[in-house]
């Protein structure tokens, strides 16, 4: 892939992180400005990202006129969806957490047990042994 | 460009781009080009925000889109007029003659008609 062209998936991805907005909104228009893009560069030199930013817009830029044209309800629906996102991934870390020391517990617990009841077993034998011996 | 420019310019460009589809369809590119040469370099506008107004008239039924081949593999996304969006544009030809009538009389640019 060359230069410019790995500068532009970056330019597309910043424009997707930065476009706050309904995820269906979101692909529609970023198809549009990707295949505006493909169109301008197959068409126009382009040497530098510089060019992409003058002729479309920085990924900031983007965003701003996103934000000031949106409705209101739809930013605030993106934005507790991302929330709800977030708090689910938290949620699943920490229940992951938690299984996995239980585990490593329920593991060495385990073992302390066994080494125990060796030790045990063991000394059994010593007493016994001891004992036969004075016996004879 | 000041936040207001920018403000007052974002307020027209739908109007704009209704008006230019009006007369024909255009995809995303021409639109732009249209607002540069028909203003004398005035009115720009990045390509990148004018899909978003667009998407939004296109959400709203004002507008529709279909592809054309360009190239070999190429589609380009051109914009059409639907007949509720040219309700919509006369809807908002009126209330931008209104608004102009009304700003020009409070700069005491234009006398009110009898």
């Amino acid at each position: 892939m060359i230069a410019i062209e790995k500068d532009i998936e970056k330019y597309m991805s910043e424009v997707n992180s930065h476009l706050f907005c309904l995820q269906k909104n979101k692909k529609a228009v970023l198809e549009d400005i990707r295949e505006a893009i493909l169109e301008f560069t197959e068409n126009n030199e382009v040497e530098t990202i510089d060019v992409i930013y003058s002729r479309f817009g920085t990924p900031e830029e983007i965003a701003k006129a996103y934000i000031a044209d949106a409705e209101p309800q739809n930013i605030k629906k993106a934005f507790n969806i991302r929330k709800m996102l977030v708090a689910s991934v938290v949620i699943a870390l920490a229940i992951l957490a938690i299984t996995v020391i239980i585990t490593i517990i329920d593991n060495h617990s385990g073992k302390i047990i066994y080494y125990e009841s060796g030790v045990i077993e063991e000394v059994a034998q010593m007493i016994i042994s001891s004992n036969f011996i004075s016996s004879i | 460009m000041s936040q207001n420019q920018e403000n007052f310019k974002r307020g027209c460009t739908e109007l704009l781009a209704l008006h230019l589809l009006a007369k024909e369809d255009l995809y995303g590119y021409q639109i732009t080009q249209l607002f540069d040469e028909k203003s004398g370099g005035r009115f720009t506008m990045l390509e990148g925000t004018l899909y978003l107004i667009l998407y939004k008239l296109v959400d709203a039924g004002y507008l529709s889109t279909y592809s054309k081949l360009v190239g070999k593999r190429r589609t380009r996304k051109y914009y059409h007029l639907e007949e509720k969006g040219k309700e919509y544009l006369m809807q908002m030809l009126h209330e931008y003659d209104e608004i102009s009538k009304g700003i020009a009389l409070i700069l005491d640019r234009e006398e009110e008609e009898a």
